[in-house]
């Protein structure tokens, strides 16, 4: 059986929410951590279409809000609006005082 | 000629893999070139140099056992182990731009550097903006290896004979070139300056040094006294941090150390700083705070002291934390209080 990769012509998008949603935050953090393209790929705008789509959108900022850890990884990328937005209210969150905050300027 | 199969397995094991993944190879030494140089001797007799598939190679000798024929043929490589035989095509062997133009020693350090490094470019790793970068300085009689994640610093202090004194700041590549050597390494400076390459007793790594700065790390060192510490045996202390952290909070995994006439507690915090679990040590001290729990964990992994002494300074909004020894010194900033944590902060 072929591995199924998202270049591979058997890939299927994730079907849920969920799934969808998940994907998009490992894309994300791939492109934060290793420079991987992900906001601007085909990939994400398939992820993001439709009605599992929007739920997903949905789940991605819950997610933003939650986590933040994640929104103070994920806030240096090229955030659309209302991503940037839930980023930032999660980072807010985030009960680390850093030693040296020139570091983590986005 | 013949070599040790399982030396140059290993040797080839050691290399960072480029871009193209093609090691070059002439009897004697093994080498790529790229980002970063890496040079592994293998063996006393040389070759006309080649330039071959590192994995192809290695898959080759993966099975082979005791000593490997190697011999040339026109662009193809020869290679016979035991009853197997198999061809290599060969290509022409890549140059050292770097490793041949290091220039007098910087500083020589034991095998203790690599020990350091191993726990210094993770550190930096974590955060992405600051490109893993490693601060290295010497100065008469010793070498500091700085590490940074934004949140907390790492200091590491080794013997060095050192012949320039300087600061070099190693880029991230720089981890799997040293990766490669064992034992003790003489750093020479390269490229004017702009590069360093170290030699070691079974090769040789380059690398370009890192662009941009490095915080002014010790503008964050304490210089008030203390407020409070903590005095606790430091196995004790890791093992009751390590069964704190399974039900700490998964955010920042909040512990709170505190000191009181009856010993040290370790608490493990949840959402909103609730104490979710308590576990009281032997010990002494004074005062009491909230840090992220794997971060003390970390610092103390690197201390070699039986007793760990926990100093805390007062900091910007949170008490610093102090944990050292003479071959290491870490700080991190404690947790703020949640602003929704009743009767906490």
């Amino acid at each position: 059986m072929r591995a199924s990769t998202a270049l591979s012509p058997d890939y299927a998008l994730p079907r849920t929410p969920q799934a969808r949603a998940n994907r998009i935050l490992r894309g994300l953090l791939e492109e934060a951590l290793f420079g991987l393209p992900f906001l601007d790929s085909r990939l994400l705008q398939e992820l993001l279409a439709g009605k599992e789509g929007r739920r997903a959108e949905a789940l991605v900022l819950a997610g933003l809000r939650k986590s933040p850890v994640l929104a103070k990884t994920l806030l240096p990328l090229p955030l659309p609006p209302a991503w940037r937005e839930a980023a930032e209210e999660g980072a807010r969150g985030d009960l680390r005082v850093p030693l040296f905050p020139e570091l983590l300027a986005a | 000629m013949a070599l040790e199969a399982a030396r140059l397995r290993e040797a080839l094991k050691r290399m960072v893999p480029q871009p193209t993944d093609y090691v070059s190879f002439d009897g004697a030494r093994a080498w790529t070139s790229g980002m970063v140089e890496v040079e592994i001797r293998v063996g006393e007799e040389r070759l006309a140099p080649v330039a071959l598939p590192r994995k192809f190679f290695l898959d080759l000798l993966e099975a082979a056992e005791g000593e490997v024929r190697l011999t040339p043929e026109g662009q193809r490589l020869r290679l016979e182990a035991g009853g197997f035989q198999a061809e290599l095509l060969t290509a022409e062997a890549f140059p050292q731009p770097l490793l041949e133009k290091a220039e007098d020693p910087a500083f020589r350090v034991g095998e203790g550097f690599l020990e350091v490094m191993e726990s210094a470019f993770p550190l930096g790793k974590k955060l992405t903006s600051h490109q893993g970068k490693v601060l290295v300085e010497a100065e008469e009689g010793r070498v500091r290896v700085v590490a940074t994640d934004g949140y907390r610093l790492h200091l590491h202090t080794l013997e060095a004979e050192v012949f320039q004194e300087g600061a070099y700041l190693l880029p991230a590549q720089a981890e799997g070139a040293l990766r490669a050597l064992e034992g003790e390494l003489t750093f020479h400076r390269a490229w004017g300056g702009k590069a360093l390459v170290a030699v070691a007793e079974n090769g040789r790594a380059g690398f370009p040094l890192a662009e941009g700065g490095f915080p002014s790390y010790r503008n964050a060192l304490p210089s008030a006294p203390p407020l409070g510490e903590v005095e606790v045996e430091r196995r004790a202390l890791l093992q009751a941090l390590k069964r704190a952290l399974a039900v700490a909070h998964p955010e920042n995994h909040p512990v709170r150390l505190r000191a009181d006439g009856e010993g040290v507690r370790v608490e493990a915090m949840g959402e909103g700083f609730l104490p979710l679990s308590e576990e009281l040590l032997p010990g002494r001290g004074r005062e009491e705070v909230v840090v992220n729990g794997r971060y003390l964990v970390d610092a103390l992994e690197e201390v070699r002291k039986e007793e760990a002494r926990i100093l805390l300074y007062s900091g910007p909004g949170v008490p610093l934390v102090e944990v050292g020894d003479e071959g290491f010194y870490g700080l991190i900033a404690g947790l703020r209080p949640p602003k929704d944590a009743a009767g906490q902060g």
